[in-house]
Order: structure tokens, then C-alpha cells, then sequence
């Protein structure tokens, strides 16, 4: 499954990209906190720049944790069910992810368009046009969209051709041990 | 009738598996549709957006990536071996420094399951070579993880401050002192436990205070960065947001020192705190959107009615509440039972007359329990998940004894609540 590779390559370059934006931010905020206290100098506008980081990193960054299982599932009834059965949960749960995240990229569309048409800028001195950081935003959202549609797709084909076994599965619910053999090989690459 | 509808739609939901986010959602569309007049789901944009930009909510990835620097960059074994140098004299040892180095790193780290594993494959090669009861050793790891999310800073009191709107600032230094009153109760049951039973400790190292004195090169810079992180928000010089800022600055100053910064570093860096929070904020993303949901069809008034509506005095109902968590505890991943039940269980004990601040302590408290709870207690599991042989019910019985401990905890924060509440009245 070629494509379920591509995707999943971007989503982690996203994240990475996420996650130095984050730290862009805290460093951004540190420094203006020294500035502030020790010179008296405000920069202005930080704030308000942190909160777009935010949203921008994080809707780029649900892609990457949907690869990496780590959105919660409770799977209390899961774990008791045949195999079969769990395949059509997975199933059930990506579609109802789809769902979720189809409405409110929709609706996020929105709040771009009402940006865009009424010429909204931040409320702050820097009066940052809204549909800059929005629009960064609603792409990381419908990204998002792209991989679970796509996850899904695959999945319900894997599931109409009947070959699941001999490939690595995307939809499953993590088990721990996955996630501590995860942080041992961490461990001892570093 | 919409109370009852509302937890059947949620339960067949998460029973299916489905996303915490997604069920909590979905459920907010549903209800919206059957039970209002107003199209509720419209706002699911706006609502969206305001809470991806809410400036409170930045703390939590910038606290996970100030844990994911100090863990990758080798700072939890380095803390390890210096408390083992400095604790080594108390009875029980190794299992001191257990409870003092999960207890300092949890504090800082946003995964438990990341922290866990990380002290049980430090400590646990130890505590064999040097023949500790292996059931109270992992119980032990497993208990001392818990205690960071009590002491500050801690995510998980983020979540419920968010969720409740109590003051961040407060919460944490309400959790400073039952915290640190836990980690002695641990400790000194350990004590007692290892005076009583010889054979429960193993055999005793000593140091050098040459030794000692070096292993405190190690420990300070964690101090410095908590007391950064926390004296930096109580000094009034900064929000809790931006002392995460400042603990980040620091802990990469702290990884740049230990020359263990390196580009596979930052990449390992990202993508650990990338996944951790972007879970965690589309679950509190998802929990706002009910809250706006349950809010305008005014479910939660009519819960709060039902329940005075009862006649049981507020003790009554804080004994049920308690048994309640500690029920759903048993069964419930810690994060999901929050965001679930915070809104819906705090408003009703908050107009019984419960300091809002004061029973978010206790929340955590019946958090840390659900912990090292069997059957899904998650430390239990990432202890006996890096231990590999031997039974899950070893580490069960190891925890038990501090499950106890936070127990009596809860009843010394109900008859004296000043013990979380005496230091918030100077914030």
C-alpha cells in the first residue's frame, strides 16, 4: 500500500514541522518574558502568535497521532471481540473520525469565508488578518480528512479482498506492548 | 429523558470503540439535533477555532515537550542513580529513590507511560541485582508515577482547570502540599514495610559523600527547572503558559549541556510531543463542543435539579461521586474519564458548596488511584510491560499497599480541607 506510506511520510514531516513551531513559540515567549521583566521592552503580539502556533501545529499534528494510534479508544469490549469483529469497529470508528472531522472542516470553512468577506483582523495591535493564520489552520483539518479517508478506504478494500494477516494493519487499537517496545528502541538509539 | 438518552448514546459509542474525540462529538451533534430548536452544530467552526487558539490551552504541549527534552535527553537516569546516592541510607533504598525520581520526572512529563517505562528499565536491573522484592519494587515505580500528576506543574490539572474555569495558578498550589504529603506517606510505608519485613528491601549501598556531592551536579538543574516553572507562575512574573515557555528554554539548555542535542534528538523531540498533544487537544477540543451543547440545552441544570432533587446531604453525594470514579477507574482510561465526567459531576458538587479548587485535588487523587487499579490500571501495565517476566498480579499486589495510602490521603483532604486550600488563599 504504497499511498497509506506517502501519506503517512507527510504526516510526519508535518509533525515535525509542528512540532518546531512549538518550539519556535516557547522560545519566542521565554524570550519575551526576559525582555519584559528584566528591560522593560515589550515585542508585542506574542500572545497572539502563540495562539495561531497552536492551532496550526496541532491540526497539522492529528494526522500523525491517528498513525501513531495514539487518539484514545476505549477497548474495554474491543479487546473481548473476535478479530473479525474489531476489523468492522475499525471500520465503524474511522467513519465516525470522518465524520466528525468532515463537519467541522466544513463549518471551519466558514469561519474562513466570514474572515475573508468582512476583511476580520485580530482585535490586538497587531491586527493580524485572520484568514492567514485560518486558512493555515483549515488546511491542516482537511489533511487530516485526506488521511482518514484514506485509511478508511484501504481498510474496507483490505476488508472486501479478504486479505488481512499479511500486511501491517493502520486502523487497530494500539497495544501497550507496541507502545513500550516503541519507547525501548527510542532508548536505545539514543 | 435527555439525561438518560445522552449516557446511552455516549456508552454505545465508546463501547464501539469509536475515538474518545470523536464519540464526545458526535454525541454533542446528536443531542444538539434531537434535543434543541437551534441549529447548535453551525458553531462546531467558530467553536473549534476559539479553543485551538485558547492561550491556556498552549501550556500543555510546551509542559510535554519540557518532559519529552528531559527524557530523551537522559535526564531520568541521571536523577535516578544521584536520589538512589542521597536515599540509600533510608530503609527500603532503592525503592525511595523509586518514588523520588517518578515523582519529580512525572511531574514534568506529559506521558506516564513514557516515564514509567523509562524509571522500570533504569531501576529494575538494580533492584534485581541488589535482590528487592520484586512485587513492592514494581509497585512501587507504579505508585510513584502517579504522583506527578498531583504535583505541579501537571497537565492533568490543566485539563480540569480548562474544563471547569478555575484558576490554573490556584490549582497548582493547592496540589504542592497533598503532593508532597503523598510522596512521605509512600515513602514512609515503604519505611515501615521494609523495618517490619527485611527480606522485602534489599541489600544496603553506601556512598561516599564525595560521591554524593558529585550526583548533586545531576539533581539541581531539575530543581532549577521546577522551581523555574513553578516559582515563576507564584512570583506573578508569569501566566502558566509562558513558565512552560521558560521550563522549555531551560530543560534545552539543560539537554544542550549534556551534549545530547542532535538533529535525530529534535526529530525524536517533535514527534513525541506532536502525538501526546495532539491527542490531548482534540479531546479537550471535542469536550468544549459538548460543553457548548450540554450548556444550551441546559443539561447540566437539569442534572444538578435531579440531584438536589434526591435529598442526600453534600457528604452523601461526595461518597457517591468518590465511589463513582473509583468504579469507573477500574475500567476507564484516566484522560477519557476526566474530560467525560468533569462537566458534568464538578458543577453539581461546586453548587452543593464544594470548593471547585479543593475537589479538583480529589479528583486527581481518585485519578491517581484509577492508575494502579486493576484491571486498567495503565502503570500496572507499562511496569509489567518493560518487566516481561513473571505475573501482572505481582505488580497488583506491590501497588495495593499505596493504593491504601491514597485512600487515606482522600480522607484527610475531606476532614481537613485546608491541606490543598490554605496556600491558594495568597495567589
Amino acid at each position: 500500500m504504497d499511498i497509506v506510506h506517502k501519506v503517512e511520510k507527510i504526516s510526519q514531516v508535518a509533525s515535525w514541522g509542528g512540532g518546531l513551531l512549538l518550539l519556535l513559540t516557547a522560545l519566542l515567549i521565554a524570550v519575551e518574558i526576559v525582555l519584559r521583566k528584566v528591560f522593560s521592552i515589550s515585542l508585542g503580539g506574542t500572545d497572539e502568535l502563540s495562539r495561531y502556533a497552536l492551532a496550526i501545529s496541532c491540526s497539522w499534528g492529528f494526522s500523525f497521532a491517528l498513525f501513531r494510534k495514539s487518539h484514545i479508544r476505549i477497548d474495554i469490549l474491543y479487546r473481548l471481540c473476535p478479530q473479525r469483529l474489531q476489523q468492522y469497529l475499525d471500520i465503524f470508528s474511522l467513519s465516525m473520525f470522518l465524520i466528525y472531522l468532515g463537519v467541522v472542516s466544513w463549518f471551519a470553512c466558514f469561519v474562513l469565508k466570514t474572515s475573508l468577506l468582512r476583511h476580520s483582523t485580530a482585535n490586538t495591535p497587531l491586527a493580524t488578518p485572520l484568514w492567514i493564520p485560518q486558512s493555515l489552520w483549515l488546511a491542516g483539518l482537511i489533511w487530516f480528512c485526506i488521511v482518514i479517508l484514506v485509511l478508511l478506504t484501504v481498510t474496507v478494500w483490505r476488508q472486501i479482498k479478504g486479505n488481512r494477516g499479511e500486511s501491517e494493519d493502520f486502523a487497530s487499537i494500539v497495544t501497550l506492548e507496541e507502545e513500550i517496545e516503541e519507547i525501548e528502541e527510542v532508548g536505545a538509539k539514543s | 429523558m435527555i439525561i438518560g438518552a445522552t449516557l446511552v448514546l455516549l456508552l454505545i459509542l465508546l463501547l464501539c470503540s469509536v475515538p474518545v474525540a470523536t464519540a464526545l462529538v458526535i454525541l454533542g451533534l446528536s443531542i444538539g439535533a434531537l434535543f434543541s430548536d437551534y441549529p447548535l452544530y453551525r458553531a462546531v467552526g467558530e467553536i473549534t477555532w476559539s479553543a485551538s487558539t485558547d492561550f491556556l490551552l498552549l501550556s500543555i504541549p510546551l509542559f510535554v515537550m519540557l518532559g519529552e527534552i528531559l527524557l530523551r535527553a537522559g535526564i531520568a537516569e541521571r536523577t535516578y542513580n544521584a536520589l538512589n546516592q542521597w536515599l540509600s541510607w533510608l530503609p527500603g533504598g532503592l525503592l525511595q529513590a523509586n518514588i523520588g525520581t517518578s515523582a519529580l520526572f512525572a511531574a514534568t512529563s506529559g506521558s506516564s507511560v513514557a516515564t514509567a517505562a523509562t524509571i522500570t528499565t533504569v531501576a529494575l536491573p538494580q533492584g534485581r541485582r541488589f535482590k528487592y522484592s520484586e512485587k513492592l519494587f514494581c509497585g512501587s515505580i507504579a505508585a510513584g508515577g502517579t504522583l506527578g500528576i498531583l504535583i505541579p506543574p501537571s497537565i492533568n490539572l490543566i485539563v480540569y482547570g480548562f474544563l471547569t474555569n478555575t484558576s490554573i495558578p490556584r490549582l497548582f498550589l493547592a496540589g504542592i502540599v497533598p503532593g508532597i504529603i503523598l510522596a512521605i506517606l509512600f515513602m514512609t510505608c515503604i519505611a515501615v514495610a521494609c523495618m517490619v519485613n527485611p527480606a522485602l528491601s534489599g541489600g544496603r549501598q553506601s556512598y561516599s559523600w564525595e560521591a554524593r556531592i558529585h550526583g548533586l551536579l545531576d539533581l539541581i538543574p531539575v530543581f532549577i527547572i521546577f522551581f523555574v516553572v513553578i516559582g515563576s507562575i507564584y512570583a506573578g512574573l508569569a501566566t502558566p503558559t509562558e513558565s512552560a515557555a521558560l521550563g522549555v528554554l531551560a530543560s534545552l539548555l539543560l539537554a544542550l549541556s549534556h551534549r545530547t542535542v542532535n538533529l535525530k534528538f529534535f526529530q525524536q523531540v517533535f514527534e513525541g510531543t506532536m502525538r501526546t498533544s495532539a491527542m490531548i487537544m482534540l479531546i479537550l477540543i471535542a469536550a468544549n463542543f459538548l460543553n457548548f451543547i450540554l450548556d444550551s440545552i441546559g443539561l447540566a441544570d437539569m442534572l444538578k435539579e435531579f440531584v438536589f432533587g434526591l435529598g442526600t446531604s453534600p457528604l452523601q453525594t461526595l461518597l457517591i461521586v468518590i465511589a463513582l470514579y473509583i468504579v469507573l477507574g477500574f475500567f476507564v482510561e484516566t484522560l477519557s474519564l476526566m474530560v467525560i465526567t468533569i462537566p458534568i459531576i464538578a458543577p453539581v458538587l461546586i453548587g452543593l458548596g464544594y470548593d471547585p479548587i479543593w475537589f479538583g485535588v480529589v479528583l486527581i487523587l481518585l485519578i491517581e488511584m484509577a492508575l494502579i487499579t486493576p484491571p486498567v490500571g495503565l502503570n500496572l501495565y507499562v511496569v509489567q510491560g518493560v518487566r516481561r517476566t513473571g505475573s501482572i498480579s505481582d505488580v497488583m499486589v506491590g501497588a495495593a499497599p499505596f493504593v491504601v495510602m491514597i485512600a487515606i490521603m482522600i480522607v484527610l483532604l475531606i476532614i481537613f480541607p485546608n491541606i490543598a486550600l490554605y496556600f491558594t488563599q495568597f495567589v
